[in-house]
């Protein structure tokens, strides 16, 4: 049984890709099991999703802690080390970035790192930057476990027409342009013994919180939500044709259209999820949407 | 003809598969994808039945109520607290014999307004009259709605059925599932025409009312009781034809693995039994002679088939999903310590509680159950009930 976690951003397919690549698994006469991640799944935000294959059928309901294999959809998500934890030494990653480098320099002790510029290959070839189906072929051709033609096949299950034919050519492509480049891994000592093999017992809980029920105090526990991470595009301003009516700061849906020091409005990005309100009612036509990345 | 589903899409098929005549259903938070792929069906043709967009679960069970009562095979689907907005219904419907078939997605019911997965909504329902059966995979969804229709209009049973299953860890979790051809169910299931249950259509006037008092309504819960005790063998009678047309069974109300020479079973429910499989796998490796003991079927509570399947065992180490407070404990561990006293040789028992609002028993926590109640028999102190989720 092999372990596979999938990162991109919501909006990305990670959940549909993981699908797919479940599919294609059983197409091919193999068991797997796929679960997404359970939370905050809002187009942008970090998500995850686990799946499993193997030769009899997966028995594991668990989330996937210690993956085998690495799917990461999302450029901007590949040089955080967060999203590596738990990952096996000596597996597999397979990245969307134009800069293996920056993996390769996190020490992760894998065996194969696999690239491939996927943002600029979904946008070349379907005008948007969901990568899923393009590392579904880099995957096929990485990990060499499911058929390119089973990968069709799934595909086929989830898209129909002119979306299938444009999503076949971001899979071919995935698969075609992959940079496929192998290490040898410093693999760790044999693993500790089962737990059950030591004697323990479990503490109560330490108390942690100072009120009895669900109480929290808001002065010193306040979560904000960076929800400008969330973000693929943004609004810029064009001063010259700006007419400072401040429309857009009443439609902002997130009120992050603030008031600067020059007199005119800038969205507040550590908050504006890109999601465009601005530009559509800007009057003088001074905003625009930019793309986060330059592809 | 083989899929990855979803548990929801799982139930879905095995719905579309019983040819329900009516389906109720409302369709907004805490619901699941569930009723969408059961619309979806409807949408396209695939089922032949009335579907109902309700405004609300107590409307819902309503609704199927006098579906089944004038005759129809019904179908509703709720999770926490849309089964909390029920209730009242779902109390008639157990209490008049109404033989409905529900899923409950198990959640938590007041953490993430509703959606968070655990087992503590569907507890809050175990002593109302329904049939119980939790399930551990997806192909087990499938089948046992498929089962559950049976059992419920079976006309020395004719009670509800709920089929629980666990909040994300099964209904939103894809795996392969074999999905049955119409054919091979109707073998299985008739048509729920010419039923000889009683019901509005039979062409007699007839009163239907739980509106009585004193002795008639003692003399009915009577007949309830004595009809739930026949579902422990009725449940193994069915179990045993649905395998010889589809060739697959699931142990009757108690499943069993590698226990027949264990020391320690780990007793548990759901979608959890999966990931204590394998950990049971790796110590019998380790020289521990473990089992696994899934209550597969929770009403009526399997007390019989349990004092044979821990007789001899030394412990019993369960891992529970809800917990029943006023017991400081978990439900499974309760209910299982009742059984205790019909045995003659009861083995100790400890309670792990963990998973409560969506948080994930995985294969470590299952571990250090195994190992604290390992240490437990060679004599180390430890607690009745230990919460796993602490390091």
């Amino acid at each position: 049984m092999g372990e596979i976690r999938l990162h991109g951003r919501g909006g990305q397919g990670t959940v549909i890709a993981a699908e797919m690549l479940a599919n294609a698994f059983v197409l091919g006469g193999k068991y797997a099991s796929v679960f997404p991640s359970f939370g905050v799944e809002r187009r942008g935000s970090a998500v995850m999703a686990f799946a499993r294959y193997g030769e009899t059928p997966i028995r594991e309901h668990t989330r996937v802690y210690r993956p085998d294999i690495l799917l990461m959809l999302d450029q901007s998500l590949t040089e955080n080390p967060t999203y590596y934890e738990g990952f096996r030494h000596g597996g597999i990653i397979i990245a969307n970035t134009k800069h293996e480098e920056n993996i390769a320099g996190l020490s992760l002790n894998q065996k194969v790192l696999a690239t491939v510029d996927a943002t600029r290959i979904a946008v070349e070839e379907t005008g948007s930057a969901v990568t899923n189906t393009c590392m579904l072929g880099a995957f096929a051709r990485g990990t060499g476990l499911v058929r390119l033609d089973d990968l069709k096949k799934a595909m086929a299950l989830y898209f129909k027409g002119e979306v299938l034919a444009k999503n076949l050519r971001v899979l071919e492509r995935g698969y075609e342009e992959l940079k496929v480049t192998t290490f040898t891994p410093q693999l760790a000592a044999p693993a500790a013994q089962l737990a059950a093999a030591v004697e323990l017992t479990i503490a109560p809980p330490k108390d942690t919180n100072p009120f009895p029920a669900a109480w929290s105090d808001v002065d010193k526990k306040m979560i904000t939500v960076q929800t400008g991470e969330w973000r693929f595009r943004r609004p810029e301003l064009h001063k010259a044709s700006c007419r400072l009516c401040g429309w857009c700061s009443v439609y902002c849906p997130a009120g992050c259209m603030q008031l600067g020091e020059d007199g005119y409005y800038h969205p507040d990005l550590a908050y504006c999820k890109g999601c465009g309100v601005c530009v559509n009612e800007c009057p003088a036509q001074a905003l625009k949407m930019t793309a986060e990345e330059v592809i | 003809m083989i899929k990855v589903l979803t548990g929801n899409k799982a139930a879905a098929n095995g719905v579309r598969l019983a040819r329900p005549d009516v389906v109720a259903m409302y369709p907004i938070t805490p619901q699941t994808p569930l009723a969408e792929e059961l619309a979806h069906f409807h949408a396209e043709g695939q089922m032949d039945c009335e579907m109902v967009e309700v405004e609300g679960e107590h409307t819902a069970m309503s609704t199927i109520m006098g579906a089944c009562v004038a005759g129809g095979r019904v179908f509703t689907a709720t999770s926490s607290w849309g089964l909390a907005y029920m209730n009242e219904a779902l109390m008639y419907c157990a209490g008049l014999r109404v033989p409905a078939v529900m899923v409950d997605v198990t959640r938590e019911t007041p953490s993430m307004r509703g959606v968070g997965g655990g087992r503590q909504d569907i507890m809050s329902i175990r002593d109302s009259g329904w049939i119980q059966i939790e399930p551990e995979t997806c192909q087990e969804i499938l089948d046992s709605v498929l089962m559950a229709y049976r059992l419920a209009e079976d006309p020395d049973i004719l009670l509800p059925v709920v089929v629980a299953y666990d909040g994300f860890y099964l209904s939103h979790l894809s795996e392969r599932v074999d999905i049955p051809d119409q054919a091979d169910v109707d073998r299985f299931l008739a048509p729920v025409k010419n039923s000889p249950r009683p019901n509005l259509v039979s062409g007699r006037n007839l009163h239907f009312s739980p509106s009585i008092d004193g002795q008639p309504f003692a003399e009915f819960r009577y007949k309830t009781l004595q009809a739930m005790e026949r579902v422990k063998t009725k449940i193994e009678q069915i179990e045993g034809e649905f395998a010889a047309i589809f060739g697959r069974s699931y142990g009757g109300m108690v499943d069993t693995y590698r226990a027949e020479d264990a020391e320690i079973v780990i007793l548990t429910a759901g979608s959890c039994a999966g990931t204590a499989r394998v950990v049971i796998d790796q110590a019998r490796e380790d020289g521990l002679k473990v089992g696994l003991a899934r209550i597969r079927m929770f009403r009526p509570f399997p007390r019989e088939k349990l004092c044979q399947v821990l007789d001899g065992k030394k412990m019993v180490a369960v891992i529970d999903r809800s917990i029943c407070l006023g017991w400081n404990c978990g439900h499974l561990f309760m209910e299982t310590k009742a059984v205790l006293s019909d045995m003659a040789k009861p083995p100790r028992m400890l309670d792990f509680i963990d998973g409560l609002a969506n948080t994930d028993i995985t294969s470590d926590h299952i571990e250090k159950a195994l190992a604290v109640a390992a240490a437990a028999l060679k004599g180390k102190e430890t607690a009745e009930t230990n919460w796993l989720i602490w390091d």
